[in-house]
């Protein structure tokens, strides 16, 4: 068995042998799939939270069809002084404003309503004039345009017109609004903008304010808004969590790398969004700072480990220092990244929003992402990582002595939980009641103002004509009749008024409009402008004479909004005042249940709809969503992880963190007063699939460890300055990165950001303390099992293990017929047969030497060497081919039976021509700039055995090999100085006897040098040393020699082995 | 006769012989090509003058010609802005060189030159080296008592690396094992000497060791004419011949050396011209040397030693009685070497060299036994990476020396960087000490590709 001994390492060995190609498709990916984000396109629409299918939004949409509604943008006048609205001035600037407004390209002109626009229905002596407000030389307003008179005169006919009050004009007079809508709602943005600009340009007399809302101005400026909260909160995340990653590791590559792979997830899953043609929502923003941390997560546990390995094996070639990491790390990394993606899919399949449903998916295919970059680009990517440098916070010869001061932290913190076990579950008991009885608090509430800062104008401006007016936030009720002209019907009209009286009883509407307005309006004008006859006539042929004398002096499309050209539907529009869904939640129902009361006879019919009504049925399904997506993410992540430590009890143990971390977060929203909305319901089951991750890897280390060591404290200990300082930061970068959010200016955003930032900081804490303190009380058995004994009734168990004995008893008694076990030999003996090892009469072959420094520099050489021997004398050369500097260096060694007699060594230069006698080296001497011996040259993975007294020191699994340890201690002082070496010790692999690790003392006892045997092959039947590697302790440098084209049966000739061949050269 | 010309005979005959195998691969598997890139800076310590800035780029070329055999080329092209070395373009003295071993050179500053172009084939036992290549014999660093085989190259009088300084003459080599010995045979029909630098170059030789001074009285007021060598031109005749047997016996590494060959040095041979003055017409000599060496080594200890004795060997004879102005004395040189190596990394070398030669005329300028002790000590660091060294060359008879100190770090596997110091001291009419005014620090890099 060699190095890679286990599939895992197999595999990382395969990816990180095509780590060039794999280094450029990953990089191709990411261009590739980076290049569809500039085509993902801003969705801040509310009915982009809807489902296109929904019937709310369907409903709404064929409304808006027959009644021309588009979403508009709303420009209030708000005056402070005493005439309100009805000065000259500010009339002028309603004027003015909605002159400049109704040029805007994107804005239909026809349908711009404001004091400037409207008309009065007045009463004259032979019938009614339907004139402007603003008409100039008018037949009822006869007051100058400009004079103080025309204000009286309009504030008067206001007064007179119950269908304008608070609907267009507030009811104290004190505000009006000039209502615009917009022809291409996709481009509200920008006619936001415009707006926002007239608005500044405007000549706004003292004691008036203007003020910019609606939804159109909502969608508008919400797309900038998120765009330039992305812009600020990604590159800050980025930033938070590379210093979180250099504090970790103090490493280039500890930073770097984990941005590339942050850069692969974060391009694929906005990619994959773009390519899809799936909309950048509001919420989107917060995916990408979720990506990152989730990237960066993985990157943190294999770096941990890699750095790990390299302390351990400071000796070991980096690629195998990755394979190891990635070995080591794949399993959890694959658990956790399965677990996380499986809260994401979760909330996609709980969640009605298509925002938070491709939340959910494209954070998971992010996640898949992350995944396969971690398990390819990172080994591949650490791999050609020039150096291989060993940061400080890893930097200790003595493993188990944490160095650092995240690794003393969390030494003394898992000391404090194994020494009070009970005292943290009756924390933990308690912050569960809490959370259990917070969670009783919540309220689950949402509004799309909220999605503004309180500082903004447009959430100012939104509370601003809220309160002057009637409400900008619209439920409209559509009544449809059988036949045309039914609406002439003063009975259905009688069923209209009723609904408007009903809607104005309920909260938060002030107002309510229909077309009844009109008809009252128009009937006491034709009766003198009798206050008594503003009410609904009897005769509907005289209903029809109403509306015919308005088109005579009125436009016929002023009455669109309010009903269809046939007279068959008519829209009544409640005015409620603001637009949350605990309001909308008592309205739509209220209304919803009178119209089954009030409009449940055949010929008319009553419909909910307008905003209102969509609003409330997308938040209504959030608490239940939410309550759905929980159990299911809660569900599919035990499911997860009881299939991964196949035990029940493991999985409820590596779940109860982030249960807690779950309730916890309940208990802040509930005592917090933070609403259930659309960013804080996605929350939960992402902060299941996040938190977990700390508690698999915990229970995974913990498993590791008790299975090679037991379940005692001090094995419970060692997982805290390891995975403990690995889950810190891990903690930290993703606490960190949703951290970011709330520095976002989308409220929303700001409190998913903290939830999940509290959650994920429970999950670790409980990970760190109840998950240890509850093994250590309850210590489960899948811990320290081993996997076939577990899931295995006791029944099936005894005759397998017995069969197994037997099988066992029988293959040893039929080996110890031929040979006695390696580990029943003397040390002697297993030298002994170290020593007869066929190695071959005659060799031919190539090999490399990879010298490296302290300092990753790295020299090869390449030669070629054969080897013959001569009787009891070997005789060896060796020919330098690379680099040219020192090629033809050649160097020639005749090796005597008797250890008495020196070698002789020649040495040839090209620089000097000339083959040079030297001396034999001291055995222990360096051979030509390597750190192996001359001795270990010359033995070949062999050993005197007159040197050493050997003893069998017991066996010791290396690469997954029981090996038979034996140390020698060198038979004399000569002996000991002519190696250097007070000690050796070999772990002898019995299946070739060849030592698969070698460590040497040197004459003060100084652990100097350690060999490993990373390959080996049999080669014309003989057992061969393919790479071996040493690496030199004092001095940080390191010699791997790898061979190939190795022969053993193609001649060499005798005449090689002279210096006249050494001089000729190959 | 050319001797490439020879030597392409002799490649074209070898290609008949029996032993060859057929060539197998492609063509861009039999061919391999590699080179060195050298630059080096010489600063002089006296004037902070650039002594040279060698820009030296040598691509090595080997293919395989099966049947043929396997062939070596390896080319020079050296620029040297600072142009000090050779001022100039080269005249007449670039006649020291056979026209087949001569460097092409490229304005004052560049040469290009064909450093080695050899076949090598094995016929059953018998190893052939054909063409221009370098032949070193001998066991002593840097002293010339047998490696006397190619002539050397003093643009920088003793200072490079050994390999540089000599120049590869077109041979015919073979080695044959005889039973336990190995016989080497060299036909050398390339007649080129010794390439000493023209007077306004900075190593051009001024020591009365090797530079005649003609006696006031002969030269009285009348011109000194120094001609151009006069370098023998006779295929055969005036080919060197020489012969090698070296043998492995009870851990002694012996040879036996006996070369026929032309002293390297011209021969200043001075003729009084009529009414005063006198002319020099330098001439090459041939001479019988015959020697042989040793070497053994004894834990950290290595012996060495070489001796020879020349038969016909000149020096300078500065006493205008002497009717030629030169001596006729057979020579006897030896050197013994004692080299210590401890723990791999340290060598110090110790050299003892002595030229004897015959009773010397009273115009002499060299003693009768002339000795110069050699010191080396280096040591490697960092794995040998890096390699310190001092070299002491002095001259007991003149007081005068040379000392090189040298650091060499390979900072990469194919990057050499280097930075030296060489003084000359002592005596100034010394071979080292004539060119005190040379002493200079190095600085160079050497990139292998």
């Amino acid at each position: 068995m060699v190095f890679p001994e286990t599939p895992a390492q197999r595999v990382f060995w395969r990816i990180t042998a095509w780590r060039w190609p794999i280094v450029i498709l990953c990089l191709v990916l990411i261009a590739g799939t980076g290049a569809f984000i500039p085509t993902l396109v801003n969705d801040t629409s509310a009915d982009g939270f809807i489902d296109a299918d929904d019937p709310a939004l369907v409903y709404r949409e064929r409304v808006e069809e027959i009644f021309g509604l588009k979403d508009p943008i709303v420009t209030a006048v708000i005056a402070s002084h005493e005439d309100g609205v009805f000065d000259p001035e500010t009339l002028e600037l309603v004027s003015w404003l909605t002159d400049r407004i109704e040029r805007l390209s994107n804005v239909d002109p026809a349908r711009v309503t404001s004091l400037a626009t409207e008309n009065h229905v007045v009463g004259t002596f032979d019938g009614m004039i339907v004139e402007e407000f603003f008409e100039r030389d008018g037949d009822h307003f006869r007051a100058p345009l400009d004079s103080t008179e025309r204000g009286v005169e309009i504030r008067a006919a206001i007064e007179d017109f119950p269908l304008y009050q608070g609907s267009l004009v507030a009811r104290d007079g004190s505000a009006t609004i000039i209502i615009s809508e917009l022809i291409d709602e996709e481009a509200s943005e920008a006619t936001y903008d415009e707006i926002m600009a007239i608005v500044a340009e405007a000549p706004i007399p003292g004691g008036v304010e203007v003020h910019v809302a609606g939804e159109g101005a909502v969608a508008g400026y919400l797309a900038t808004y998120i765009a330039r909260d992305a812009q600020r909160l990604n590159p800050i995340a980025g930033l938070v969590i590379t210093t979180v990653l250099a504090l970790a590791f103090f490493s280039l590559r500890g930073a770097v790398l984990p941005n590339i792979l942050v850069l692969g997830t974060v391009a694929a899953s906005l990619g994959l969004m773009a390519a899809s043609e799936v909309s950048f929502y509001v919420i989107t923003n917060g995916l990408i700072v979720n990506l990152i941390g989730i990237a960066v997560a993985g990157s943190i546990h294999i770096f941990s480990q890699y750095y790990e390995e390299l302390r351990q094996r400071p000796d070991a070639e980096k690629r195998e220092i990755v394979v190891r990491a990635m070995a080591g790390m794949w399993r959890p990394v694959t658990l956790t990244t399965v677990t996380t993606a499986a809260g994401f899919l979760a909330l996609a399949a709980s969640a009605e929003m298509p925002p938070i449903r491709y939340f959910g998916l494209f954070g998971a295919l992010g996640i898949g992402a992350a995944w396969v970059y971690s398990m390819t680009l990172l080994p591949a990517a650490m791999t050609l990582w020039p150096r291989k440098r060993l940061p400080r916070p890893f930097r200790d010869t003595r493993k188990e002595t944490a160095t650092d001061l995240s690794s003393r932290f969390m030494i003394g913190f898992g000391r404090v939980v194994l020494a009070r076990p009970r005292v943290i579950l009756g924390i933990a008991a308690v912050i569960t009641v809490a959370g259990v009885a917070g969670a009783t608090q919540i309220v689950a509430n949402d509004a799309r103002i909220d999605n503004f800062q309180s500082s903004e104008p447009l959430y100012q401006a939104d509370q601003a004509i809220n309160r002057a007016m009637d409400g900008t936030y619209y439920l409209d009720v559509m009544v449809e009749t059988a036949d045309r002209e039914d609406l002439h019907r003063p009975e259905n009209l009688r069923r209209i008024e009723a609904l408007q009286d009903f809607l104005v009883t309920l909260p938060h509407v002030n107002g309510a409009t229909s077309v009844v307005d009109y008809i009252k309006q128009m009937h006491r004008a034709v009766n003198e402008n009798r206050i008594e006859d503003y009410r609904l006539p009897d005769d509907p042929l005289l209903i029809a004479q109403l509306f015919f004398l308005y088109n005579a002096s009125g436009d016929p499309t002023d009455f669109q909004e309010e009903v269809d050209y046939n007279y068959q539907r008519a829209l009544v529009r409640a005015n409620v005042d603001n637009g949350e869904y605990l309001t909308n939640r008592v309205l739509v129902p209220a209304v919803e249940r009178y119209l089954v009361e009030e409009f449940d006879e055949e010929g008319i019919t009553g419909t909910v709809t307008g905003r209102v009504n969509v609003d409330y049925h997308w938040i209504n399904g959030i608490a239940g969503n939410h309550a759905w997506s929980v159990a299911l993410s809660f569900g599919a992540v035990l499911l997860m992880v009881v299939a991964v430590f196949r035990s029940a009890l493991g999985g409820v143990i590596a779940v109860i963190p982030v249960a807690m971390s779950v309730l916890l977060v309940y208990a802040v929203m509930g005592y917090g007063g933070v609403w259930l909305g659309v960013g804080t319901s996605m929350f939960a089951a992402i902060a299941i699939g996040l938190g977990v991750d700390f508690a698999i890897h915990t229970v995974e280390r913990i498993r590791v460890l008790a299975r090679q060591q037991g379940l005692t404290d001090d094995v419970l200990l060692k997982l805290f300055p390891s995975t403990g300082r690995a889950l810190l930061f891990n903690f930290l970068a993703v606490a960190l990165g949703f951290g970011v959010l709330v520095t976002s200016d989308v409220p929303p955003l700001i409190e998913f950001g903290a939830l999940v930032a509290v959650a994920v900081s429970t999950a670790f804490l409980a990970a760190m303390t109840v998950v240890p303190a509850l093994i250590k009380l309850v210590r489960p058995g899948f811990l320290t099992q081993h996997p076939q004994e577990i899931d295995m009734p006791e029944t099936k168990r005894a005759p397998i293990a017995g069969l197994g004995l037997a099988m066992l008893i029988g293959t040893g008694l039929a080996l110890s017929a031929a040979d006695a076990p390696a580990q029943t030999l003397s040390g002697l003996e297993v030298m002994q047969r170290v020593e007869a090892r066929d190695d071959g009469e005659h060799v031919t072959r190539a090999f490399t030497l990879e010298l490296t420094d302290r300092n990753g520099s790295t020299r090869v050489e390449e030669t070629v060497g054969f080897r013959r021997d001569f009787g009891d004398e070997r005789r060896s050369i060796i020919f330098y081919t690379e680099p040219t500097n020192v090629r033809g260096t050649g160097f020639l060694t005749f090796d005597y039976p008797n250890p008495g007699v020196d070698d002789d060594q020649w040495l040839y230069l090209p620089a000097l021509r000339r083959v040079r006698r030297i001396s034999a080296s001291d055995r222990g001497d360096y051979f030509l700039g390597t750190d192996f011996t001359y001795e270990e040259i010359k033995q070949e993975q062999k050993v005197e055995l007159s040197d050493y007294t050997f003893e069998a020191i017991g066996t010791e699994m290396v690469d997954g090999v029981e090996t038979v340890v034996v140390e020698g201690i060198p038979v004399n002082e000569d002996i000991a100085d002519e190696l250097r070496q007070s000690r050796a010790v070999w772990r002898i692999d019995p299946d070739i006897w060849m030592s698969r690790l070698t460590d040497y003392y040197d004459i003060n006892g100084n652990h100097v040098r350690t060999v490993r045997l990373e390959r080996v092959e049999r080669i014309d039947g003989i057992d061969t040393a393919m790479q071996v590697f040493v690496q030199n302790h004092l001095t940080g440098h390191s010699t791997r020699l790898t061979f190939a084209d190795v022969d053993y049966e193609a001649a060499v000739d005798a005449q090689l082995f002279s210096q006249a061949r050494l001089r000729r050269g190959l | 006769m050319q001797p490439s010309l020879v030597i392409g005979g002799v490649v074209s005959a070898a290609a008949l012989l029996p032993g060859a195998t057929a060539a197998q691969g492609s063509w861009t598997d039999r061919l391999d090509w590699r080179g060195i890139v050298d630059i080096e800076l010489a600063i002089e310590t006296n004037d902070r003058d650039l002594q040279k800035w060698d820009f030296v780029v040598e691509p090595e070329i080997t293919a395989d010609l099966a049947p043929l055999g396997d062939l070596t080329v390896i080319g020079r092209l050296r620029l040297d802005p600072a142009d000090a070395l050779e001022p100039g373009q080269r005249d007449t003295f670039d006649n020291v060189r056979s026209p087949a071993s001569r460097r092409l050179f490229v304005g004052d500053a560049a040469d290009l030159e064909l450093r080695e172009f050899f076949l090598d084939r094995y016929i059953d036992d018998i190893f052939l080296r054909l063409g221009k290549q370098q032949i070193v014999w001998g066991e002593a660093d840097g002293l010339r008592v047998l490696d006397i085989v190619n002539p050397f190259d003093f643009r920088e009088f003793i200072l490079p690396e050994f390999e540089d300084y000599r120049i590869p003459l077109w041979t015919v080599q073979a080695e044959v094992p005889i039973g336990p010995t190995i016989a080497q045979f060299v036909w050398i029909p390339d007649r080129t000497y010794d390439d000493v630098p023209e007077a306004d170059g900075t190593f051009a030789f001024t020591s009365p060791r090797v530079v005649p001074r003609p006696p006031d009285i002969l030269v009285g007021g009348g011109p000194v004419i120094v001609e151009a060598p006069d370098r023998p031109d006779n295929f055969i005749t005036d080919d060197d011949y020489g012969v090698r047997l070296t043998a492995f016996v009870g851990g002694w590494d012996l040879s036996a050396n006996y070369l026929y060959h032309f002293q390297d040095q011209s021969i200043p041979f001075r003729q009084a011209l009529p009414g005063g003055g006198v002319r020099f017409t330098p001439r090459y000599e041939r001479t019988h040397t015959i020697g042989g060496t040793f070497t053994n080594a004894f834990g950290d200890f290595t012996i060495r030693g070489e001796a020879a004795y020349s038969t016909d060997r000149f020096f300078i004879d500065n006493d205008a009685a002497n009717v030629d102005g030169v001596f006729e004395t057979g020579e006897f040189g030896y050197v013994l070497g004692l080299d210590y190596q401890y723990d791999a990394d340290l060598l110090i070398s110790g050299q003892v060299f002595q030229s004897i030669i015959e009773d010397p005329p009273l115009g002499a300028t060299r003693d009768q036994v002339d000795t110069n002790l050699t010191l080396l000590v280096e040591q490697e660091f960092l794995n040998d990476t890096v390699t310190a060294s001092g070299l002491l060359i002095q001259s007991v008879n003149d007081g005068d020396g040379l000392f090189q100190a040298a650091v060499e770090y390979q900072w990469r596997s194919n990057v050499i960087l280097r930075a030296g110091a060489d003084i000359f001291y002592g005596n100034e009419d010394g071979l080292n000490g004539q060119f005190d005014a040379a002493d200079r620090i190095t600085l160079g890099v050497e990139i292998g590709f």
